[in-house]
């Protein structure tokens, strides 16, 4: 098992992608704690992994919030140990206009989709150096490094993501501890059905723009960030691995 | 159109831990020493046929029988694969064998540090013809029966020096960064064949290349090492790891990507 004995800590471990990245770090052998703020979904997969015979924790925290996300944290690890992989999960999307945008909007905004990423390295990081050995990836976006007309600031945030992880990378690999994005394209969750269905042509001209004529399951996402917190990836570091079926090599 | 593509048998839980290339006949250019070497031993290890070209028939020949002697099944033709009738000739003859290739690693390459002032237009061919070109050819070569079985996977190595460089290095990294251009593009072409093109660009890695300079050059290999993140150079066997992993079903929505394996060093500039 290719994660047998660790600890895989994810953010917004409820649907979609990270819930995917759950199951696939649990069946490679893994305990696995997540957080997420939809807690019904939350506990009713945790629970259905429980009975499934993995261990799987879940507690509600948002990752904006330092303090809610540190206890659930120091909850996970008293009862699986010290976090060897942290997978940065959790992530809104934000769409504005720059004059019209607050902001209190702009900082929510970050907080999710940058900072909480910074908050989850400052939690892991003690325990991972002081074992030698830790894995941190972190989901990216095709965003991080092109976008699309109408993204502000998301492409903002996503590209940050990046830098943030060549900082880790290059200051952490010292410890052995790895730092990778993880850069998906479409990708179908609820989330990216609900902005398909939004307007009318919208499905079909993004599916007319995949190089491999679909787009991702959460499943393909997952088997990716299992296989870069596993030793198999021992010497992947401070990089950025697009997932996207082949949408970033194309021009638009 | 359908949204999803079928489901694949070797995502199911229980499949997990079976070996990442069963089934697959792997072809790979330069598969005698280094990183290619590595590959060969990965591949064969993942349960794949191994077939693969290379001019060194001494090391080829000990290496085929090292991995039979254990089970394998491994198989080399002797060949030139900047020159398409030599190395179609080596292809013609192992795919009669092990049948038509389902994966393939355009691996063989060297270097090629020159001045451009002095650098002569046959270095400048000849160097082209295996860095860059003999990549294209073993996609001419593959994509026939890939495209048939409507499924396949291609890795082409590059290097760090496909999206940086450094001084002295003309025009090794002009090659690199071809091989980077021409993986998009065989990759936004192939994927409605079911064809995923990738690249694997490593950085400073141990093979027998770099101890022979690390020898002779003891200040560039502690330099070397200073500047990695990880406080180290790596391995071949942890290249062999991500390619094998890049060919398998596991990395179904990986294409037209250039995937780093290098420590960190391209995150960081010189200084």
């Amino acid at each position: 098992m290719k994660l047998a004995s660790n600890h895989i800590f994810v953010t917004g471990g409820s649907n979609g992608i990270g819930k995917a990245i759950v199951r696939d770090c649990a069946e490679a052998g893994a305990k696995v704690s997540f957080v997420d703020i939809d807690v019904e979904a939350g506990e009713k997969f945790a629970k259905e992994m429980q009975e499934a015979g993995y261990s799987v924790l879940f507690a509600r925290a948002d990752v904006a919030d330092f303090a809610t996300l540190s206890k659930a944290y120091e909850s996970f690890v008293a009862q699986f140990g010290d976090v060897t992989g942290v997978v940065n999960n959790a992530g809104v999307n934000s769409y504005a206009d720059p004059v019209t945008m607050t902001d209190e909007e702009w900082d929510a905004f970050f907080a999710i989709d940058m900072k909480a990423i910074w908050l989850t390295a400052k939690l892991a990081l003690p325990g991972m150096r002081q074992a030698h050995k830790g894995a941190i990836v972190i989901i990216g976006s095709i965003h991080g490094r092109l976008t699309s007309p109408n993204f502000f600031p998301y492409g903002a945030a996503k590209s940050a993501v990046i830098g943030l992880t060549r900082s880790l990378g290059v200051d952490e690999g010292k410890h052995n501890i790895r730092t990778n994005v993880v850069a998906p394209g479409y990708v179908l969750t609820s989330l990216t059905q609900g902005w398909l269905d939004s307007e009318p042509g919208r499905m079909e001209k993004s599916l007319a723009i995949q190089p491999m004529g679909r787009m991702g399951e959460p499943q393909e996402i997952a088997k990716v960030v299992t296989f870069l917190l596993s030793d198999d990836a021992s010497f992947v570091n401070g990089s950025d691995w697009a997932v996207d079926g082949g949408l970033s090599a194309r021009s638009a | 159109m359908a949204l999803i593509g079928p489901l694949m048998v070797d995502l199911v839980q229980g499949q997990r831990d079976l070996m990442r290339l069963k089934n697959e006949h792997l072809l790979i250019t330069g598969g005698a020493q280094g990183i290619g070497e590595a590959i060969v031993v990965n591949a064969a290890k993942e349960g794949a046929r191994v077939s693969f070209v290379d001019i060194d028939d001494n090391l080829s020949h000990s290496l085929v029988t090292s991995l039979t002697d254990q089970g394998h099944q491994v198989q080399f033709q002797h060949g030139d694969v900047s020159k398409f009738d030599t190395f179609k000739e080596a292809f013609d003859k192992l795919t009669a064998t092990y049948g038509p290739v389902t994966v393939a690693v355009s691996n063989a390459g060297r270097n090629s540090y020159a001045d451009p002032v002095e650098y002569a237009d046959e270095e400048w061919e000849s160097f082209f013809a295996l860095d860059l070109k003999s990549t294209w050819y073993i996609a001419k070569l593959c994509l026939p029966e890939m495209r048939k079985a409507h499924k396949g996977a291609i890795v082409n190595i590059a290097s760090i020096h496909g999206r940086m460089t450094s001084p002295n290095f003309f025009p090794y990294s002009a090659a690199k960064h071809g091989i980077v251009g021409m993986t998009r593009n065989l990759a936004l072409d192939e994927a409605k064949n079911g064809i995923r093109v990738n690249s694997v660009s490593p950085g400073y890695t141990l093979t027998p290349l770099l101890k022979g300079y690390f020898e002779q050059f003891p200040e560039a290999a502690a330099n070397a090492v200073a500047v990695q993140p990880m406080g180290r150079v790596g391995l071949p066997e942890e290249i062999a790891k991500v390619v094998t992993f890049i060919l398998s079903n596991e990395a179904s929505f990986i294409n037209g990507a250039d995937l780093m394996v290098d420590g960190g060093l391209h995150a960081r500039y010189a200084s």
